[in-house]
């Protein structure tokens, strides 16, 4: 075999060995995404529950709603920027788009005067950040394909506290917003201080008058108020999720497209390498032929 | 005049039905709800949560805290319970929970200094959930 056709279907066995990592790896996203769709509709019921409630508080309490989480602060100092990336790459531009949008929010902070702190969910996250030497006030990672709840509480309560210490006046989250299978968007929301008409609603749900509270509507709100930013959290990390495994499939479903391209184009290399030699060999031995034939006529 | 009872927490919906009469803890006692009742919301304490089912049967679960939240329209009461995490009571590991009952209950005792006021309160209330889910499964 000629050393040409060698290196090619060495190339060739190469790609294929790619392709079969980068289906596998599809397959395994797209799997996924199923079971990240349900979890996403499995943490609805809660959250539309959570609100209800809440906004019953709220209606009862008529106008005088006040609670710390609900306040503006003026002149507000620092805000904070929570940022959910993924843990692995390979998920094309997935991260890209979403640490796009966290710069552009602390652009946005730094111009209105206020000092960007960073809070960064995953690894990706994490280390664009130290790569770029930004300050990054906690970092949570592990769990960005299958955030369980326990750490939405755990990322919730420090925003929390951080925000009760005014160690930041604002809390915004740099998210990936899973519309669908073919539609994500980086998105940025700003989930503190909670604007109250959030949780007021807009129904004409009229409010009854013998509705008990036990304890007081004020310690209910002390303790629904954390809950429903929690629940936030928790939902830009399922979307999150949801998005990550989405963007995967579909980079591993380019790159599986790719590596078949290649090996057809490949192939065909090698064919010609093939019959390039054979025709050699023809000439070779036809010449051989004419030469032997012509020294035995003489 | 019927009620309905749905029992949520941030991850799925643990159980939802018709019932009779729900019983749950709340932090200043036990309430119990029945068809018709008066709108409601009460925060819930640590503890068990008993659904009388319409079909006569008793469905048993536990709560770790959350609020209840109860409203009416046109005759038909709805209760909805919110809690950060339930279990129905044939779903309770109780190995799990006597291993980790074991566990907390080391850390409190050795605790000294190195935990501080607020990581003793929620080791105590890890506890807590721990012992009610031995007791009712146990």
């Amino acid at each position: 075999m000629g050393a040409k056709l060698r290196v090619v279907r060495r190339r060739i066995r190469s790609v294929q060995s790619t392709k079969k990592i980068t289906r596998a790896m599809e397959l395994i996203a797209s799997s996924r995404i199923v079971k990240a769709q349900q979890r996403v509709e499995g943490s609805r019921p809660y959250a539309v529950q959570l609100t209800r409630a809440m906004e019953d508080v709220a209606r009862y309490a008529g106008g005088s709603l006040r609670h710390p989480l609900l306040e503006e602060r003026s002149p507000a100092r620092r805000g904070g920027v929570l940022v959910i990336t993924s843990d692995r790459g390979l998920a094309g531009s997935y991260n890209a788009n979403v640490l796009k949008i966290a710069e552009d929010l602390r652009e946005g902070l730094a111009r209105r005067g206020l000092e960007p702190v960073v809070y960064v969910i995953g690894k990706k996250g994490a280390g664009y950040f130290r790569f770029r030497r930004v300050p990054v006030a906690a970092a949570w990672q592990g769990f960005s394909e299958v955030p369980p709840y326990e750490k939405a509480e755990e990322v919730g309560e420090r925003l929390i506290a951080d925000f009760a210490e005014q160690a930041i006046d604002e809390l915004h989250c740099a998210y990936t917003d899973f519309r669908s299978a073919f539609t994500l968007r980086a998105t940025a929301k700003r989930f503190l201080p909670i604007a109250p008409e959030e949780v007021t609603g807009t129904g004409p749900r009229p409010i009854h008058a013998e509705y008990l509270f036990e304890p007081s509507p004020a310690e209910i709100l002390d303790h629904l108020l954390p809950r429903y930013l929690i629940t936030k959290v928790y939902a830009a990390l399922l979307e999150s999720a949801a998005s990550e495994n989405a963007a995967r499939r579909r980079a591993m479903k380019a790159a599986t497209d790719n590596a078949e391209e290649l090996i057809k184009v490949l192939t065909r290399q090698a064919n010609r390498a093939r019959q390039d030699e054979i025709t050699t060999e023809i000439m070779e031995i036809v010449g051989g032929a004419e030469a032997l034939a012509a020294a035995s006529e003489e | 005049m019927s009620l309905e009872v749905h029992l949520v927490t941030p991850e799925r919906e643990v159980w939802s039905g018709p019932a009779r009469m729900l019983v749950a803890r709340g932090v200043e006692g036990e309430v119990g709800i029945l068809a018709g009742h008066a709108p409601l919301l009460v925060r819930l304490a640590i503890g068990p949560l008993r659904i009388l089912t319409d079909d006569e049967g008793e469905r048993v679960a536990v709560v770790d805290g959350g609020f209840l939240h109860v409203t009416s329209e046109a005759g038909a009461t709805r209760a909805d319970v919110l809690a950060s995490q339930a279990e129905l009571l044939e779903e309770i590991d109780v190995e799990l929970a006597r291993a980790r009952a074991a566990e907390l209950e080391q850390q409190i005792q050795n605790h000294d200094t190195h935990l501080a006021e607020a990581e003793l309160a929620r080791v105590r209330a890890e506890l807590r959930k721990a012992q009610v889910r031995i007791g009712l499964a146990g």
